[in-house]
């Protein structure tokens, strides 16, 4: 966990951009705000998604062109506040007091003003030269809700532009404002609301004891406000910057008023209290919405989980439909004709060079590029149903039964993605706020069973099971998750000792998906996989391919085979002989390298008779064993490279690699042994 | 986080309220039901961040799920929140508005 506690100066670096001197404007905003609309509006395909320098959290910028001049536009992470409660909200200020930049868009919503003031009542205390773009100016006026822009603008001292942002309007006008602010002709002044009255005194003694010892670049007022609401980053950093004398009497008064942050947070709810007096009309009241009717069934405990069925079924038909086809036909069409181009160009190469090329590269990255369309049908589905606002409640449906595992609600949206496959599944474990929760997350994510083993399932349980095999099928996926929510609760016992964390999420308001955003989305998250596959996937695809070929060229007499031969004993109590071990490791690199390794060993390709012979050489009890085994079996490399990249520590990579061995081990003889006894 | 930080709220607001009754806490509100929020003691990180999202003492919430198991759904400051019961039972609340 020691990525937690990083002091705030290294959570920002440098930028790295085409033209260092193009004004730099940074949007901001609470999340379901519209903010990513904005941005990607803005930017189109302009635009780069990696992450913040040594944190998981996504970082989008890009650039835009407005009269004849470039913008570089960085999108700060979605936070509710500015409160150092998680990494997202030190970025956003830490970027706003380092980076400086020109302009501030503060993106709130006109349907819902009382809550999204709050980021801008933070942002007003930080000094920050602040846009307000008043978005979903449609939504409010379906809700009749009225708000009267110029009055917002006088009584917050800062510019604000009505806009809506899903229908492109009132965008050129923001820009407008941004370039005036830019130039000078416009001056953001705000009127900063201040601490509850009765607290008011008490932050005055702060300012004072710490007045001239506050490091840069961070306001003396704003840093004595983050003391009084208990801000974990900020009394750290003064803990350290202050003689000891000193700190204890600031520490002194915090102890006797460690309820002060409602003070605070009071405070600027009536400071939004006297905006929203001045500016809007709300002449419609008690009115159900949209949202509400759809939550009565979305979020009901039966009906919203019958719901959740509906949708993960039909997600997965689609996937079965048209992903698996087209996977097939990639797999056929696309990268065999290619390979065999390649081995016939490279006829004259030497024989290392073709076979690292055709089964080496082609063999391993190109497989794992043919799940591609399956991939695509899952993030599309996911971007569809995040963007209209269900994932939400998927999530508090699902609350109740991730308490098992002391996880909840929001755990669940990774773990489905998962289904499809592990790797994106690991990375959307960002969106669960607690780090425990997190890790333990990332820990289990590996035991959904992903498409490709239900490839290799798909091509072994009819060779032996014949028509029972889709029941088997079930079985295994059945088994999968048993296994997962045991070892979730076991983990949650041992190494979390049992420590729930807090579920407090908000249930937007459904609406109408916007294609733009989708689509960006899916492309993003297609692109990241892609570059996934090209580099780690890459490297152990040739390393795999290296010790399969060394010593003299023949997989039966190589290293890979020897050290199969090595790990038969093992192999054994699971009733495997060397050639299912090695099928096994090469798992590695792939899940469904499994049959192609099969293939090669057996001497005989998948479409000819691999089937038939497997049935022939191996007993019930080994195939029912082997099956299990796979699903089960450690994660595949780029799963692996995701995990170290995600808990940035070999400690919980190594654990989460030994803990499916062992699962997958102990499972695997045990089910073998059960299969002999009964007599299979 | 002293346990009882709510109590001194609550003498603070007490003449406030109509029709006093104990404080109780959120999870026992029934669907369709109004209350006043009087604090919440859910350590430190849940408060600030249960403040940022509106919940703050003195302010009006309304029950809009709760099946007596599982998670709720309350709106607070025109914000429909979903709240794990654990996070609902620290919250600190009176039943009817404030005056």
């Amino acid at each position: 966990m020691s990525e937690r506690h990083e002091t705030p100066a290294q959570t920002v670096s440098r930028l790295t951009v085409l033209d260092p001197d193009a004004p730099l404007v940074a949007l901001a905003g609470q999340p379901n705000m519209g903010k990513s609309t904005l941005f990607n509006l803005l930017t189109g395909l302009n635009q780069h998604v990696g992450n913040w320098p040594g944190k998981t959290v996504e970082r989008r910028e890009g650039h835009f062109d407005f009269n004849g001049r470039t913008f570089r536009l960085v999108d700060l992470p979605g936070t509710y506040s500015l409160t150092a409660n998680s990494p997202e909200e030190v970025i956003a200020r830490e970027f706003i007091l380092r980076e400086t930049p020109s302009v501030v868009v503060a993106v709130v919503s006109a349907a819902n003003l009382e809550r999204s003031l709050y980021l801008v009542a933070e942002l007003a205390a930080l000094d920050a030269p602040v846009v307000v773009a008043l978005n979903m100016m449609d939504v409010a006026g379906q809700e009749g809700i009225q708000v009267d822009a110029h009055v917002l603008e006088a009584a917050l001292g800062l510019p604000v532009v009505p806009m809506t942002a899903s229908k492109a309007l009132g965008v050129r006008e923001l820009l407008g404002v941004v370039e005036n602010v830019l130039t000078g002709n416009q001056v953001p002044s705000p009127h900063p609301p201040e601490v509850r009255l009765d607290h008011q005194e008490v932050l005055k003694k702060i300012e004072t004891l710490i007045n001239g010892l506050v490091p840069d670049p961070y306001p003396e007022n704003w840093v004595a406000l983050k003391l009084l609401e208990g801000d974990a980053e900020v009394t750290h950093m003064m803990r350290t910057a202050l003689e000891p004398g000193t700190w204890e009497a600031v520490h002194d008064i915090l102890r006797l008023h460690d309820d002060a942050f409602l003070a605070v947070a009071s405070g600027r709810y009536e400071w939004i209290g006297r905006m929203l007096r001045a500016a809007v009309t709300r002449p419609r009241v008690g009115q159900i919405g949209v949202t509400e009717r759809l939550d009565r069934y979305t979020a009901h405990p039966i009906w919203g989980l019958l719901i959740l069925a509906g949708i993960l079924g039909l997600v997965f038909w689609l996937t079965f439909t048209i992903g698996s086809p087209l996977q097939g036909w990639l797999d056929e069409q696309v990268m065999v004709p290619l390979a065999g181009l390649v081995a016939g160009a490279l006829a004259e190469a030497p024989f290392w060079l073709q076979g690292m090329l055709v089964d080496g590269l082609i063999g391993g990255v190109g497989s794992v590029m043919t799940f591609l369309p399956i991939l695509v049908i899952f993030f599309a589905a996911f971007a569809l149903l995040e963007d209209v606002g269900y994932m939400a409640r998927a999530a508090y449906v699902m609350d109740n039964f991730m308490h098992l595992m002391g996880l909840h609600g929001k755990s669940f949206l990774p773990l489905f993605l998962g289904f499809g496959c592990n790797v994106p599944a690991i990375m959307g474990t960002r969106v669960i706020d607690s780090w425990p929760a997190r890790l333990l997350t990332i820990l289990i994510a590996p035991l959904v069973p992903c498409t490709a083993r239900m490839a290799v399932v798909a091509f072994i349980a009819p060779a032996f099971f014949g028509t029972n095999a889709i029941w088997i099928s079930w079985g295994l996926v059945l088994l999968s998750l048993l296994v997962l929510v045991a070892s979730g609760a076991l983990l949650n016992k041992i190494i979390f000792k049992g420590q729930r964390s807090a579920f407090i999420m908000e249930m937007p308001l459904y609406h109408i998906p916007n294609a733009r955003t989708i689509g960006l989305l899916v492309w993003q998250r297609s692109v990241a996989f892609v570059k996934k596959a090209g580099t780690a996937i890459l490297a152990i695809s040739l390393l795999v391919w290296v010790l399969s070929y060394l010593p003299d060229g023949d997989l039966n007499t190589s290293f890979l085979a020897r050290f199969g031969q090595y790990l038969s004993p093992v192999g054994r109590w699971m009733g495997f002989d060397w050639r299912l071990t090695v099928a096994l490791i090469t798992s590695f690199p792939a899940k469904e390298n499994v049959i192609a390794t099969l293939g090669v060993l057996f001497g005989s390709s998948p479409d000819a008779g691999l089937a038939a012979t497997l049935a022939g050489t191996f007993s019930t009890a080994t195939a029912l064993s082997f099956l299990v085994v796979t699903m089960l079996f450690i994660p595949c490399m780029a799963t692996v490279a995701v995990t170290k990249q995600e808990t940035n520590s070999w400690g919980w990579t190594l654990l989460s690699v030994g803990l499916l061995l062992a699962l997958s081990v102990a499972a695997g003889a045990g089910v073998y042994h059960l299969a002999l006894w009964i007599g299979l | 986080m002293p346990r009882h930080i709510w109590f001194k709220h609550h003498h603070r607001h007490t003449h406030h309220f109509r029709g006093l009754e104990h404080p109780t806490s959120l999870s026992e509100m029934t669907v369709g039901e109004e209350a006043t929020i009087l604090a919440f003691h859910g350590g430190r990180t849940v408060n600030n961040r249960l403040a940022s999202l509106g919940f703050t003492p003195g302010v009006k919430v309304n029950m809009i799920q709760n099946y007596g198991h599982g998670p709720l759904i309350v709106t607070v400051r025109g914000t429909r929140v979903a709240l794990g019961r654990g996070e609902a039972a620290k919250i600190i609340i009176e039943r009817g508005a404030h005056e």
